[in-house]
């Protein structure tokens, strides 16, 4: 994790110097006076500054490793391909929420995520995302009357 | 002043069966509004508006401040169970309770919210009852320079919840405190860091931000990672907190409801810096530090006895000023006047009997919410038995429809997703997330009050040292400012000069 | 031959079911839920009131009307999403002299202007008092301009912002008082503006108001010791006939708030009808004139015809300052 501390820092860096240009160009004028600029110019000399002790701390080796608990489930995928669908669930939920409407939108999320939960069980996968969307509907339109988008089902 | 019959006679109109059910609708309402994240407002005044226009004025008040409290008996929930705060007020909660739950405390965790949030409700009532008065007028001589002053000292504080490397913990607030700026800047009319994006124009939303932040990224660590984070071990013996706990939390709960008290008299972030300045302070003043972060329940005591104070607090600019805190209290407040209720400075003088039977309610409101909660701490436990890989899209399903729940757009979600991996990443790489969440609030607050003095003083910057109370402030900000700051250079050159183990 | 026969056949019934239902639809209008964005938050007066008025228009309309919270950029993202909305009579926003008056001149690049709009109705006005603080020594609008002129940038006065009303009418003031020096502080909240002024932080300020009912705020700042200058009304309100108007002091000052309902141009005209017969039909419901005086409101009901041409009138105002005072679009 060293390479990714140092480009995480390096990158807080390159955002420091860009506050610092942009709020410069947004006006600072006096202290006593303050423009817009001048609370996120401060930051930004801030940030560029307070960063560096990380980024020296990345240069170094670390002879630390993570723990390795066992784990409780069995995990029929790896740690990276269920995060990386979680992800993509995440995304389709986003995209599709108002131009398909929820119904169908959490309906796929709901699946997709389970399915990383369980894979391969495709019938109980299903049933469960179909009730959840029933009684987020209940819940929401009846009981709150929280409008969620209807998508295509208006 | 305070004539004792009134007082009696408030107290008898609040034990009347219709009042009592409204209050306990109320109640009811606001703990499941304040489990859902981003639901509050709009669902609320929707629902509750009509109710509260029909009854009679007391009916609706007595609702409206049920609400309220339950809400914030209801933050705490989610934030202790799965890690996900409802609101910005119930971020510190996620620290330790999320911890404590995650080591299969869940239980002591939630008795100990409730609990707490139970004192703290009470005691901030009696301060009510017996201070509310002489602090109405006092709370229109507070103005931006004393705001100032105390939100240097909450500024500062936000470093002392950092617990492992101090320049991570200050980096990340740095990055919170810029990110308030995103938006219209108030004071010059000026789009600031929104790069032509008009969901930017008003800045992002705490909540989606926060639901990402620590709901979301909490669920992609422990799906990420080959190491599960989260135990099972409870049995019905450790529903109650024990009795170490009870020791460990006794005088956080005290010092607690006074910091809240006082805390929550300023309107609008009374709640999130309340909770933010009791853990701060609790840290400070522990002789454990360390435990802060992995499961120290001061950490929760402290805190959720804070924000409940601070409600009862809230209630004194409302009625004194008429300035609400949040929106339920701007409802309260509407629905006040469409009765002919009008807050001001006479406000408790003159509807005497109203105001007790007010007060009254709030006592009744909180006993029923512990009474609500407590059982309900074992319904909740059992729900964390359920296999994480069943569970986990339920929680994902409530972080997503909570954020687009709060204003009706995508956006939101989006900045959830966005929050969400961001806070993923953080903690891969040994950054915590908490010092975000508070300098993305204070931040805009800080640098307000401070243009807003200025524009006062035309531009004296002794002007602060006019003001006594802001005097106050200052001192105590430098003194904590040197400390943390010699403080911090040691760790610095620790961190930097000597081995990793040292952070 | 018989094969493009029965397509045109099926073209030709599906034509007349699409427009058979569209008829159908209209004749039931409304069929599911209306809602209606809240440019102001769910909390405040305004929203409070127009709850007021829809709530009641959805008895005679038969479905649930729902309040949809859309706050940001001044109230324009509420009309911004109503302009792009279908024109069915199921979207509605609250039309206000904020968004609907003031955005169209002080915000860059706004997707929607007053023309995209049909407006159905205001339900309330309100007008707009200059005050000065207990601690200040001004009991009339001359003393306050006076001192002012001898003592430049001396005097504060609370706004909430570049692009606010009370910016507009502190604008307004200076420009016709012959260029005054008056520091505008911003306060982002319109209890915060009372307070500041009372509390003696700052000296004066507007508050909005005029029914005289118990949520106006002008009898609010009344009663924790502020001093009515002027008031921006034509006549001297009813409810407050000891407050001189402008007018009457030499100034045209004329920026009001005001609050009515829109809907996006283009309904078809029985939706229209019946939208506008329910809400004509909630304004006169006591109970609604009651909430909507009580939260302050100057009740003026407005008609649809009319409520149009005064949005016209408005923004013509509106336009004058804006480009007299150099109020910057952003």
């Amino acid at each position: 994790m060293k390479r990714g501390n140092f480009i995480f820092a390096l990158s807080l860096e390159f955002i420091g110097i860009f506050v610092l240009v942009y709020s410069y160009k947004l006006g600072l004028q006096k202290i006593t006076n303050p423009g817009p600029g001048l609370f996120p110019f401060l930051l930004g000399i801030f940030l560029c500054l307070v960063v560096l002790p990380a980024l020296f701390e990345s240069f170094k080796k670390s002879t630390e490793l993570h723990p390795v608990d066992k784990t409780i489930d069995t995990q029929a995928l790896s740690p990276f391909v269920q995060l990386c669908v979680v992800i993509l669930c995440l995304f389709e939920f986003f995209f599709l929420l108002e131009i398909l409407g929820f119904v169908i939108a959490i309906f796929l999320f709901l699946f997709g995520l389970f399915w990383v939960g369980n894979p391969g069980r495709w019938v109980f996968n299903s049933l469960i995302s179909i009730g959840t969307v029933l009684v987020t509907y209940l819940m929401f339109n009846t009981l709150l009357q929280v409008a969620l988008p209807l998508g295509i089902l208006k | 002043m305070f004539i004792q019959s009134e007082i009696i006679l408030g107290f008898q109109q609040v034990i009347e069966p219709m009042n009592l059910l409204y209050c306990f609708f109320g109640v009811l309402m606001g703990t499941l509004v304040g489990v859902l994240p981003g639901i509050g407002p709009t669902a609320t005044i929707s629902l509750l508006l009509p109710l509260a226009l029909i009854a009679s004025p007391l009916q609706g008040i007595v609702m409206l401040a049920g609400i309220y409290y339950g809400a914030m008996y209801g933050g705490s929930t989610t934030s202790i169970l799965v890690n996900i705060p409802g609101e910005a007020a119930s971020v510190v909660t996620c620290l330790d309770g999320y911890a404590m739950a995650r080591q299969g405390r869940a239980g002591p965790a939630l008795g100990m919210a409730a609990i707490g949030s139970f004192i703290g409700g009470t005691l901030s009532l009696v301060g009510l009852m017996l201070l509310a008065v002489p602090l109405s007028k006092v709370a229109l001589g507070f103005g931006p320079a004393e705001y100032f002053g105390l939100l240097c000292i909450g500024l500062l504080l936000v470093l002392y919840l950092s617990h492992g490397s101090f320049s991570k913990g200050l980096t990340i607030a740095v990055i919170g405190l810029l990110l308030g700026c995103i938006g219209t800047d108030e004071t010059s009319g000026k789009v600031r860091f929104a790069f032509g994006i008009p969901e930017l124009y008003d800045g992002l939303d705490v909540v989606p931000m926060v639901v990402g932040l620590f709901g979301i990224s909490e669920v992609l660590i422990n799906l990420g990672s080959r190491d599960k984070r989260v135990t099972v071990k409870t049995s019905v013996k450790n529903l109650l907190p024990n009795l170490e706990d009870w020791k460990r939390s006794a005088f956080p709960i005290l010092r607690g409801s006074a910091l809240g008290f006082f805390i929550g008299l300023i309107p609008g972030g009374g709640t999130v810096l309340s909770s933010f300045i009791s853990y701060a302070l609790e840290k400070k003043i522990s002789k454990h530090p360390e435990e802060f972060g992995k499961g120290a329940i001061e950490g929760v005591a402290g805190p959720e006895t804070a924000n409940n104070a601070s409600v009862g607090a809230s209630f004194i600019p409302l009625f004194g000023l008429g300035i609400p805190s949040n929106v339920v209290m701007a409802i309260l407040l509407a629905s006040l006047t469409i009765h002919g209720v009008t807050p001001g400075p006479n406000f408790i003088e003159k509807n005497q009997t109203f105001f007790w039977a007010i007060v009254a309610s709030m006592y009744i409101g909180n006993i029923m919410l512990l009474i609500l909660n407590l059982p309900l701490v074992g319904i909740w436990v059992k729900i964390l038995k359920i296999p994480y890989r069943l569970l986990f899209p339920w929680i994902l399903l409530f972080c997503m429809v909570g954020a687009y729940t709060v204003n009706s757009r995508v956006s939101d979600v989006l900045t959830a997703i966005t929050f969400g991996i961001f806070g993923y990443l953080l903690k891969k790489l040994d950054y915590e997330s908490a010092p975000l969440a508070l300098g993305f609030v204070l931040g805009p607050m800080f640098e307000l009050s401070f243009r807003q003095t200025m524009s006062i003083s035309g531009g004296s910057l002794g002007f602060f040292l006019e003001r006594p109370v802001a005097l106050v402030a200052f001192t105590l900000s430098a003194v904590v400012l040197i400390s943390t700051f010699f403080n911090g250079i040691k760790k610095i050159r620790e961190q930097v000069l000597d081995d990793p183990n040292s952070s | 031959m018989k094969e493009t026969l029965k397509r045109y056949r099926i073209v030709l019934m599906a034509t007349l079911i699409a427009l058979f239902s569209s008829f159908i639809s209209a004749q039931e209008y409304p069929t599911k839920p209306i809602e209606w964005y809240s440019p102001y938050g769910t909390g405040g007066p305004a929203a409070l009131a127009m709850k007021l008025v829809m709530d009641s228009a959805a008895k005679s309309l038969g479905q649930p009307v729902v309040m949809v919270n859309a706050p940001g950029a001044g109230g324009t993202i509420a009309s911004a999403r109503v302009a792009r909305a279908k024109p069915d009579g199921y979207s509605l926003v609250m039309a206000s002299s904020g968004n609907h008056g003031i955005a169209m001149y002080t915000v860059k690049d706004l997707s929607y202007t007053n023309a995209d709009f049909e407006f159905i109705a205001l339900f309330g006005v309100l007008e707009i008092a200059l005050f000065v603080g207990p601690h200040t020594p001004f009991k009339t609008l001359e003393e306050f301009v006076a001192h002012a002129k001898k003592n430049p940038h001396a005097l504060k006065f609370t706004t909430t912002g570049v692009g606010s009303g009370p910016n507009f009418i502190l604008e307004s003031l200076k420009m016709q008082a012959g260029g005054l020096q008056i520091d505008p502080v911003v306060f982002k909240t319109s209890p915060e503006q009372r307070t500041t002024v009372l509390g003696g932080h700052t000296h004066a300020s507007v508050v909005y108001g005029g029914s005289g009912g118990p949520g106006d705020n002008i009898s609010q700042a009344i009663e924790g010791g502020g001093r009515m200058l002027a008031v921006t009304a034509k006549k001297r309100l009813e409810a407050f006939p000891q407050i001189p108007t402008f007018a009457e002091k030499g100034y045209d000052i004329s920026y009001r708030g005001w609050y009515g309902i829109a809907a996006p141009k283009g309904m078809p005209k029985e939706v229209s009808k019946k939208l506008k017969d329910a809400v004509y039909k909630a304004l006169e419901d006591p109970a609604v004139i009651k909430g909507i005086k009580s939260m302050g409101f100057v009740y003026e009901p407005m008609h649809s015809e009319e409520f149009s041409k005064f949005v016209k009138t408005a923004e013509a105002e509106i336009k004058i300052i804006a480009e007299k005072a150099q109020i910057p679009r952003e």
